[in-house]
């Protein structure tokens, strides 16, 4: 029986796409076989994220519809092992699926995937109830910005009062430079605001931009500092204990040296 | 010169103080504002909140519940905005029997009593009326008392943060100080040096020549 992590965030724009991408395929690597769904209905973008925008045939409406078989609807990432994608229709709606329908159709995944990631759209309307059914675990995305950091909450207070307890933070587009001037919140204030369990910090990286324009997760370019972090999340997610590496606060000896030699 | 520079280190001192108040209200005003918004949104949280202080206050005083008014605000009564604020406005009907029943026992008196039993109810629920706004009056009280005590603390913290601020700029002058008179000994170091190699220089023509004078006595 596979695990069901619902990434979102209420504010659009913040990372959970590219966090559902990465994430993925980084839990793909560690040998998993992992589905990531997009029930971003008529706003597809997971699809484009993964450079898989292409061989897209049938979608999850399909599915929900029975136009078609699940299998036939999963896109197999050639790059990975065992990474699966199930797509977003472009030309319907949000309200093309209901929560039960949801729930059934992440009931038959779960018999044949270790992780299904399902990618919520932004806001708290039918796309997200849709995304969360089913669910037994969140992820909240946000960056280091009033209104994002608004919205998480009111999405955290949202998963509470559904059966998803103890929802995770990632912040994501941190800048270390900004948060030493005290421009920008630093992840303390961040978690103290939010009061749920941090699992991630990811740097802002022009990296992001420069892999999606290939359609290549960025956990793929190994000078990526924001794949490394999303390799760390991956692990987190899988139960191991690691410290999480604060960017702009790495610890060891080159990492300093290159702090000192920035300043 | 030197008046430019300090001119330059003073504009770098301001811009970092502009920019390290930013993340300091982003911080204050999410604080507010996720106060507000978790109160707001659970409108249960409210409601059970509501109930349970009606069924603590039944047990005392008949009140109209139809008509309690319990809301969380930002504003007092004269608009003037503040910390939040709990304010529950309970009409009261009647005191419980119960408190009359013990009156009525402590008093023995004849025919008037049930007119002085009325007069007597309608004081105390008067005097009731009267202790309930004193207690709000007091509560606002408080919460004032403690808003201007935290602007004063606020304030001394500023002015120890000022008091800080102008240690470090003496500090500061005193360095720039240094290294002015370090500059200005250097440049003197270097123009003793230059004499001295033009002092040398010179002596060594001299001795050039002189070699080249005897030379030429020698040939002659």
């Amino acid at each position: 029986m596979g695990e069901v992590i619902v990434i979102t965030s209420g504010k659009g724009g913040v990372g959970k796409t590219t966090t559902t991408a990465n994430l993925g395929s980084s839990l793909a690597l560690e040998g998993k076989k992992v589905v990531l769904v997009d029930t971003d209905i008529g706003l597809r973008n997971l699809d484009v994220v993964m450079g898989l925008e292409n061989r897209i045939v049938y979608d999850i409406v399909d599915v929900v519809e029975e136009k078609c078989k699940l299998r036939q609807a999963l896109i197999k990432d050639k790059r990975f092992k065992e990474l699966y994608l199930l797509p977003a229709a472009q030309t319907r709606d949000k309200s093309a699926v209901n929560e039960e329908q949801m729930k059934e159709l992440v009931g038959k995944l779960k018999e044949e995937f270790d992780y299904i990631l399902i990618d919520c759209p932004a806001g708290i309307e039918q796309g997200f109830k849709n995304a969360i059914a089913g669910a037994n675990r969140a992820i909240v995305v946000t960056t280091a910005e009033i209104s994002a950091i608004r919205d998480a909450d009111r999405i955290i207070g949202l998963l509470e009062s559904s059966e998803i307890k103890n929802p995770e933070l990632v912040i994501n587009r941190i800048r270390p430079n900004m948060v030493r001037k005290g421009e920008m919140m630093d992840v303390d204030d961040i978690v103290d605001l939010l009061s749920i369990d941090l699992i991630g910090v990811v740097p802002d990286d022009e990296y992001i931009i420069t892999q999606t324009n290939k359609g290549e997760p960025v956990i793929q370019n190994r000078k990526a500092p924001s794949g490394k972090a999303y390799i760390e999340i991956a692990k987190r997610v899988l139960g191991e204990k690691i410290e999480v590496t604060i960017p702009g606060k790495e610890k060891g000896f080159f990492a300093k040296i290159k702090r000192l030699l920035k300043k | 010169m030197f008046e430019t520079i300090m001119n330059f280190f003073k504009k770098a001192k301001k811009v970092e103080e502009k920019t390290q108040n930013s993340k300091n209200a982003a911080k204050e005003r999410l604080h507010l504002v996720l106060t507000q918004d978790r109160a707001n949104v659970s409108a249960d949280f409210l409601e059970l909140m509501k109930q349970e202080i009606i069924e603590v206050i039944k047990k005392y005083i008949e009140i109209d519940e139809s008509a309690i008014d319990v809301k969380l605000t930002k504003e007092t009564e004269n608009g003037i905005v503040g910390a939040p604020t709990l304010y529950a406005n309970i009409p009261i009907l009647n005191i419980k029997n119960e408190a009359r029943k013990i009156d009525r026992n402590l008093n023995k008196n004849g025919t008037d009593k049930k007119n002085i039993e009325n007069e007597d109810s309608k004081i105390e629920v008067k005097q009731q009326k009267n202790t309930i706004i004193e207690n709000k009056e007091k509560v606002e009280e408080k919460t004032e008392n403690e808003i201007k005590e935290n602007e004063e603390k606020s304030k001394k913290e500023s002015e120890k943060e000022e008091d800080n601020q102008n240690i470090k700029k003496q500090e500061f002058d005193i360095q720039i100080e240094n290294t002015s008179k370090q500059i200005t000994e250097k440049k003197n170091e270097e123009s003793e040096e230059d004499l001295k190699n033009e002092k040398i220089e010179k002596k060594n023509d001299k001795n050039e020549k002189e070699k080249n004078n005897n030379q030429k006595k020698d040939v002659s």
